[in-house]
């Protein structure tokens, strides 16, 4: 349905089935939204709304709050290496991390990783709450469990763990080659983040 | 009769079998000027990145200047996260973590990934190409390019690629079910002209920011000899890199593996399990990327990539340790 929404929204009439869409997008309350939430960013960024924008942009964002559960990022390391990009260039000032990767640490700090459930018919597992999302493959596999420990301390690590790995992994993919930063937009995204 | 049926069909099959590889070569061709337009072209945009049912604005700037390129991405909506980055290194603004970080960039020298014409010769043995109807994005004609896999361990791509420069402006991953797992849609977009030094400048305020930094790149070494076997890859997967680093959050080291089909890439990571240590196992999703995890031989496995649940279980079943 999203696709036939982005469709309409590209003008491509052609692509739609007429009648039926539109009756979709009065009726059911995701259709809608998502027509409405294309619509409102569309014209919020186009600037084509000015004196409401704040409120369809609040809007924008209440329907985006809609969300799973999300798992809490890791705990910040205790580097305080103040610094600014011009001082990058020239190296940075204060304590520096002689590591490999450290813009997976920002990933693991902004990413707050939303992890769904794999199909699953077992009961369900201790340990970290997992989003009621929907997920795309029907192939049942192993659903996340807690190896070891349970707690809050282990689905924030995994959470950590998941967006450092991500951002290390961006870094290789075949794919970025066509959209170049556009794949950094896992990491600029905004997830509600978890206290 | 018949033999008019059959002399039809044989037409028909021949035509297609002559018309299959144009399609390839056009869609090919297509791809490669996406490559090359990235590389090439400045830009000021917004566009709506979408998955799992959710919707970020965001806006992206992109100064080829010289042969340098520098870039800026911005959060539109919440809070006003920032990536900046040039050739080398990458700059990130998280305000709602007060925190910054800047570091070494680990991909080649011109800034993406590179796609050859052999790795496109690959892909056509895993994918079908055709070039679709071309349409309107963000006030400009774009080409529609299908990229269909020929299986289900990896997605396609429905690509938007703009008729006068290349540049992508639109693209959808595509799961076998037709559903679209993964989408960027830029809404505007203004391509080529000056762009001054302050659209790539960072707005965030520096103020109570906790820095993060590195004097040095990346110190990441290839990996000649390990004990860690991938004994059945998927269909059309290779591996093209292994590195062994430090995870720089808890100063253990790991490695780094990676495989791909030319254009669909899953990781493996290795790291030691410490005794006592607990974590997650199974398979997880998020968006695109799915990832599965097990402990193997006193290690944690993770295999992760934006490839379908079958994929990554594949991997994760696949890897063994042989001293």
């Amino acid at each position: 349905m999203k696709q036939t929404i982005s469709d309409i929204i590209d003008r491509r009439p052609e692509a739609v089935d007429a009648g039926e869409p539109f009756e979709r997008i009065a009726t059911d309350a995701d259709s809608c939204r998502a027509w409405r939430d294309y619509h409102l960013i569309g014209d919020v960024i186009r600037g084509e709304v000015t004196a409401t924008g704040t409120c369809l942009i609040a809007r924008v964002q209440d329907a985006l709050a809609d969300e799973p559960t999300v798992l809490a990022p890791g705990a910040k390391r205790s580097a305080t290496a103040e610094s600014d990009r011009s001082a990058s260039t020239g190296g940075s000032r204060g304590d520096t991390l002689k590591a490999a990767g450290l813009f997976a640490v920002a990933a693991s700090l902004a990413l707050v990783a939303v992890i769904t459930r794999a199909p699953d018919s077992s009961a369900p597992v201790a340990g970290p709450e997992l989003a009621a999302v929907p997920t795309p493959s029907a192939e049942a596999v192993q659903a996340p469990q807690v190896a070891g420990a349970t707690g809050s301390d282990t689905q924030q690590a995994f959470a950590s763990e998941f967006g450092q790995m991500l951002a290390e992994h961006g870094e290789f993919t075949s794919s970025a080659a066509l959209n170049g930063l556009l794949s950094y937009a896992k990491l600029v995204s905004n997830e509600p983040l978890a206290e | 009769m018949w033999i008019r049926r059959c002399g039809l069909s044989w037409l028909t099959a021949c035509l297609l079998l002559a018309i299959a590889p144009l399609a390839f070569a056009d869609a090919r061709d297509w791809l490669m000027r996406i490559h090359a337009a990235a590389a090439n072209h400045s830009f000021v945009g917004n566009f709506v990145y979408s998955h799992d049912d959710r919707i970020e604005a965001m806006h992206v700037v992109r100064r080829v200047q010289e042969g340098l390129m520098q870039e800026r991405l911005y959060a539109l909506n919440g809070e006003a996260r920032e990536v900046v980055r040039d050739r080398d290194r990458v700059w990130c603004y998280i305000p709602d973590k007060k925190v910054a970080v800047h570091d070494y960039r680990q991909t080649s020298e011109s800034g993406f990934p590179r796609i050859l014409p052999a790795d496109l010769e690959v892909l056509g043995e895993h994918y079908r190409f055709a070039l679709g109807d071309t349409a309107r994005i963000a006030d400009r004609m774009a080409q529609q390019v299908q990229v269909q896999p020929a299986d289900d361990y990896r997605y396609g791509y429905h690509l938007w690629a703009d008729t006068e420069t290349g540049l992508l402006l639109r693209s959808d991953l595509v799961d076998d079910g037709g559903s679209i797992v993964e989408q960027y849609l830029f809404v505007n977009i203004k391509i080529g002209g000056d762009i001054a030094d302050a659209e790539l400048e960072s707005v965030t305020s520096r103020e109570d920011l906790v820095w993060y930094g590195m004097d040095m790149p990346n110190m990441s070494k290839e990996v000649s000899d390990t004990a860690w076997r991938v004994e059945s890859l998927p269909p059309g997967y290779r591996l093209t890199r292994h590195i062994k680093r430090m995870d720089p959050m808890k100063m253990e080291e790991e490695e780094h593996m990676v495989f791909t089909d030319g254009l669909s890439s899953v990781s493996v990571f290795v790291k030691e399990s410490k005794e006592g240590q607990s974590g997650m196992v199974g398979l997880s999703r998020m968006g695109a990327i799915h990832a599965f995890r097990e402990t193997v031989a006193g290690h944690w496995v993770t295999v992760m990539g934006e490839v379908p649940a079958r994929t990554v279980k594949h991997l994760a079943e696949a890897i063994a340790y042989r001293p």
